[in-house]
């Protein structure tokens, strides 16, 4: 019983800590990017007094070195796109570097400056700093993600594109961050009202030994969190190759083959006989694995077949 | 003579100078060569020292004259040098200093047009200081700074002042470094320039961040900081290199000690020349510069003028040996420390070397403060020796902080001429250096000369409370915490006091232990002082249980004498000592106890962790060829370094089979069938 207490009030205090840091990590986001991506992070490292990165060899990918007054962050040079930096190199705040860190090395930067901003606020409020677990990860991840794509800027470009791929696609180009990490910002709560009126579901699918499998995707609207959302929370590796059977969606139309397609068409899924007008778009982001992201845009609403 | 003397003088009005005793005799001086309008209102009393009615010179009007000055000298010897009040100014300065931007303004301070302005005295100046730096702060920086202020003006007002470690008198000081100007030559006024010239080297801007660096250093020595001065040498020698962050070398040079302070007064204002203007004969001049001319005319003003001489030179070597030059360290410094015993207690050492430890540690850092006073008088001579430099320019450098490229390069030969001494005075011991040469033993023993009046060993102390030694009131009589006391304290104690209670029984102390040594009220206050105010105390002490490996409880410990010197990066290529030590194991049993040894490194949640998870690492291991072995292991051992190193460290065992399968694939000549 005691320990459940316990928990609960790690939980709380980390959930405090959470709420404040994802205030400041959007400003130093916003103010390091001036309105503009890519958002350069050696000055949101400044802020969270990160002094240097340091490439060696580690077991983990990255973590950080507490120097008392300041932090370095230790990259692991097995890492991936690590191989660009030679072991032992150290790349100071003004290093020119910083803008070569490729988009996976740019999320465990902006994921070791959250863990700075969280012993900051912690020493600023004079706790101990939160216990490294899981949880403490997530919530590092949610805060790079913040950090990377930051609130207004995302709201700025997107609302009312969220369906037009070419938009995202150039967004995730420019952001300099993987699709995936795209995704997973999209979820976070400050982005509901993101697709405004709209409904419809965006997907990344990968071309897996299974078939085609939809990695990650997120719905908005009720017609499409109902139809899309429902079967994917939670999936299994063997569910998700099976995603896109579920949701309706077949290969009509030759939709993979092409870097960039587009077709109108009415889902049904199974015996349903309530079908959705939906546009579907497909763009192609990597050749190898075949990664696609793809947006279904809900048109008008369900209507019966033989109505 | 005359007319350069008047020029240099105030004017004084005629009917004042007129008014005086009859010894006075108004001096009136003109000069043929003045211009009228400075001719016009040129006066100046001077004494007359001849006796025209008898034509002898006045020399009971002389004596009183020397006698003035020796009364003037006494005054300052026994009131405004003595050490004890030098080592108030020292902490008073010190903490005006730490203090920083915050003083009180002076029109605070007297409380000119206030009602209370006559209740401005010495109680209400402290009082308004301490205001200034409370006891927390939000910014850890400041607030450390503040603190140390705090605690110096809390001294002071307890009148607990601090202990000298060195008082270098002007004529030990001149023997030694000044030897070059003076060629040993034993007329103290010869001294005077380079004494002088020392004095303000010590207290300028341009030397003091180096002077206050290695302050911090020695305090850091003395507190435990830095386990042994060769910790402090290779903390330096990083400190040095070129390729240190320059933020961290920048913090070094801002670094400001609380407890060990470089303390001296300027020459001048202790060494003021007898400028009295006296009538000797027909000449009217300063008194001191009658002596110059002590050959012919009048036997009776000769000898008048001999007396002069006498008189100067007494009083010149009076005022050389009264400047002094002091290193004054908290009385805390002197004692060997809680943090020593307890970390004597967690290594099972021997405590009778304890006192003798920290006597070493005491030279030590004499040694260190004579070498860096060595380096600044040195970089000095060479500086001042460079033609080009004008004096103007000199007093420029003088009053501008050093560059952080001259910082670090006086830190290098700061250390490399302290290890050279270390090493020379080790051989010496050792007679090693049987056949070195007449001058290298002179150099040696001008370098090793004692400089200072202290004896340190009539403060050290290893007990605070019984030792004689210890002077701090404060400590010497707090009471030692019994057995019974420490058990109510476990139970009604405050948070803070239950926890570092329960902190230092997880490190094995306990009020029953068999030494007899026992931690007083104080010594526990400091703890719990030390706990409250740091969060990263805190959160390493809360870490610890009585099953931490005794590395961790070392540093936990480590943190109650954390210094302020700034924390330096590892080194780039990290560990590699280590992986050069210890033997690649050579069974799958030897894995397994170097899996345990370097997990109990880690932090605890690490470790349990990796209690369940160590089979798949072994199971990886045992499936990779026993001749790639040793190179894995020193691929392990340069990992597992890096990682302690991380303060989220969150490694698991799934990463290491993950890093150890790709290192075997990369290494294995099979490549990925391996």
């Amino acid at each position: 019983m005691m320990a459940k207490i316990r928990r609960k009030s790690t939980k709380d205090s980390l959930r405090t800590l959470m709420d404040l840091i994802s205030e400041e990590a959007t400003r130093l986001g916003a103010a390091a990017g001036d309105n503009r991506w890519p958002i350069p992070l050696s000055p949101v490292a400044r802020e969270a007094g990160v002094a240097a990165l340091i490439f060696e060899p580690l077991f983990s990918t990255a973590g950080l070195e507490d120097l008392g007054n300041s932090y370095v962050i230790w990259i692991n040079a097995d890492a991936q796109q690590a191989d660009a930096f030679p072991t032992g190199k150290r790349i100071p705040l003004d290093g020119v570097a910083w803008v070569a860190l490729k988009s996976h090395l740019r999320l465990i930067v902006a994921h070791e400056i959250a863990h700075a901003l969280f012993i900051n606020e912690a020493r600023r409020q004079q706790r101990p700093p939160p216990a490294v677990d899981g949880e403490l990860e997530m919530a590092c991840y949610d805060i790079a993600r913040l950090i990377l794509l930051p609130t207004q800027l995302m709201m700025s470009i997107l609302t009312g594109n969220i369906f037009q791929l070419d938009t995202i696609a150039d967004a995730i180009l420019t952001a300099q961050v993987s699709a995936d990490v795209f995704l997973r910002r999209l979820k976070m709560s400050d982005m509901s009202s993101i697709a405004g009126n709209g409904s419809g579901v965006l997907a990344l699918v990968r071309k897996t030994e299974r078939g085609l499998s939809v990695i990650d995707n997120h719905a908005w609207g009720t017609q499409a969190v109902v139809r899309f959302g429902a079967h994917s929370k939670g999936a299994t590796d063997e569910k998700k190759s099976q995603l896109l059977t579920i949701w309706g969606i077949t290969d009509k139309g030759g939709l993979w083959e092409e870097a960039k397609s587009e077709v109108e068409l009415d889902i049904t899924s199974g015996s349903s006989s309530v079908v959705l007008p939906c546009r579907i778009c497909v763009r192609r982001l990597h050749n190898s694995p075949q990664t696609f992201l793809m947006s279904i845009h809900i048109l008008a609403l369900p209507k019966r077949l033989f109505s | 003579m005359r007319d350069v003397q008047l020029e240099d003088k105030l004017a004084m009005s005629s009917t004042k100078g007129a008014n005086n005793t009859k010894s006075l005799k108004l001096g009136l001086a003109t000069d043929q060569m003045l211009s009228d309008t400075d001719r016009l209102k040129r006066y100046r009393c001077a004494i007359d020292l001849q006796d025209s009615k008898r034509g002898t010179c006045r020399i009971e009007a002389l004596n009183d004259i020397f006698r003035l000055l020796d009364l003037r000298h006494e005054i300052h010897e026994k009131a405004v040098t003595h050490r004890v009040v030098q080592a108030a100014n020292a902490m008073m300065s010190r903490s005006l200093m730490l203090i920083g931007d915050v003083k009180p303004s002076i029109p605070e301070i007297i409380r000119l047009g206030a009602d209370d302005h006559a209740l401005a005295g010495e109680d209400q100046f402290l009082d308004q200081l301490l205001m200034k730096c409370p006891a927390s702060g939000a910014n850890e920086k400041l607030a450390g700074a503040r603190l140390a202020a705090r605690h110096l003006l809390l001294k002071l007002s307890d009148r607990r002042v601090y202990r000298p470690l060195m008082i270098i008198p002007g004529d030990r000081l001149a023997a030694t470094f000044i030897d070059g100007t003076s060629r040993h030559t034993d007329n103290v006024s010869e001294w005077e320039n380079g004494l002088r010239l020392f004095a303000a080297l010590v207290d300028c801007a341009m030397y003091s961040p180096f002077l206050l660096y290695v302050s911090s250093c020695v305090e850091a020595l003395l507190r435990g900081s830095f386990e042994q001065d060769t910790a402090l040498s290779a903390y330096s020698k990083r400190i040095a290199e070129e390729s240190t962050d320059s933020e961290a070398v920048s913090d070094a040079m801002k670094v400001i000690p609380g407890r060990v302070i470089i303390w001296t007064t300027p020459y001048k204002q202790l060494h003021k020349d007898p400028a009295l203007v006296v009538q000797l004969g027909a000449a009217i001049g300063r008194i001191d510069e009658m002596s110059a001319d002590s050959h012919g005319g009048d036997p009776s003003i000769r000898f008048a003028r001999h007396q002069v001489a006498q008189s100067i030179a007494n009083a010149d070597s009076k005022y050389a040996t009264l400047w002094k030059l002091y290193v004054f360290i908290s009385d805390g410094l002197y004692y060997t420390g809680t943090y020593r015993r307890i970390a004597q207690h967690l290594n099972d050492e021997s405590e009778e070397t304890r006192s003798a430890d920290h006597s070493k540690r005491l030279r030590q850092a004499i040694d260190l403060f004579v070498m860096a006073l060595d380096v600044v008088w040195k970089d000095w001579t060479y500086i001042s020796g460079q033609r080009e430099l004008t004096s103007e320019s000199l007093k420029e450098r003088l009053e501008k902080p050093m560059a952080a490229a001259l910082f670090q390069a006086l830190v290098s030969k700061w250390i490399a001429q302290y290890e050279f001494h270390t090493r020379r005075s080790e051989l010496e011991a050792a007679n090693v250096l049987s056949d070195s040469t007449e001058a290298a033993r002179a150099q040696l023993a001008r370098s090793v000369m004692v400089l200072s009046t202290v004896e340190i060993d009539r403060f050290v102390h290893d007990q605070c409370s019984f030792d004689g030694n210890c002077r701090d009131i404060r400590y010497k009589s707090a009471k030692n915490i019994s057995a019974s006391n420490w058990a109510r304290l476990a139970t009604d104690g405050s948070p803070e006091v239950r926890r570092i209670l329960s902190f230092l029984n997880s490190l094995g102390y306990s009020p029953q232990l068999a030494d007899g040594f026992k931690l007083t009220t104080t010594e526990l206050t400091d703890f719990v002082e030390g706990y409250t105010n740091s969060a990263d105390t805190r959160s390493k002490c809360d870490d610890i249980t009585s099953n931490s490996p005794t590395s961790h409880k070392l540093a936990a410990l480590g943190m109650f004498c954390r210094s302020n010197l700034p924390q330096l990066e590892t080194p780039l290529v990290a560990g590699s000592a280590d992986v050069a030590i210890g033997q690649a194991p050579a069974t799958i049993n030897d894995w397994q106890h170097y899996l345990t040894e370097k997990a109990s490194k880690m932090p605890t949640h690490v470790q349990a962790r990796f209690k369940t998870e160590r089979g798949a690492v072994i199971e990886c291991i045992t499936n990779i060829s026993r001749d790639l072995w040793p190179e894995l292991h020193k691929d392990m051992n340069t990992r597992f370094l890096n990682e302690t190193r991380l303060c989220n460290n969150g490694v698991t065992a799934l990463q290491i089979v993950d890093v150890v399968t790709r290192w075997a694939r990369r290494h294995s000549p099979n490549g990925d069938q391996a």
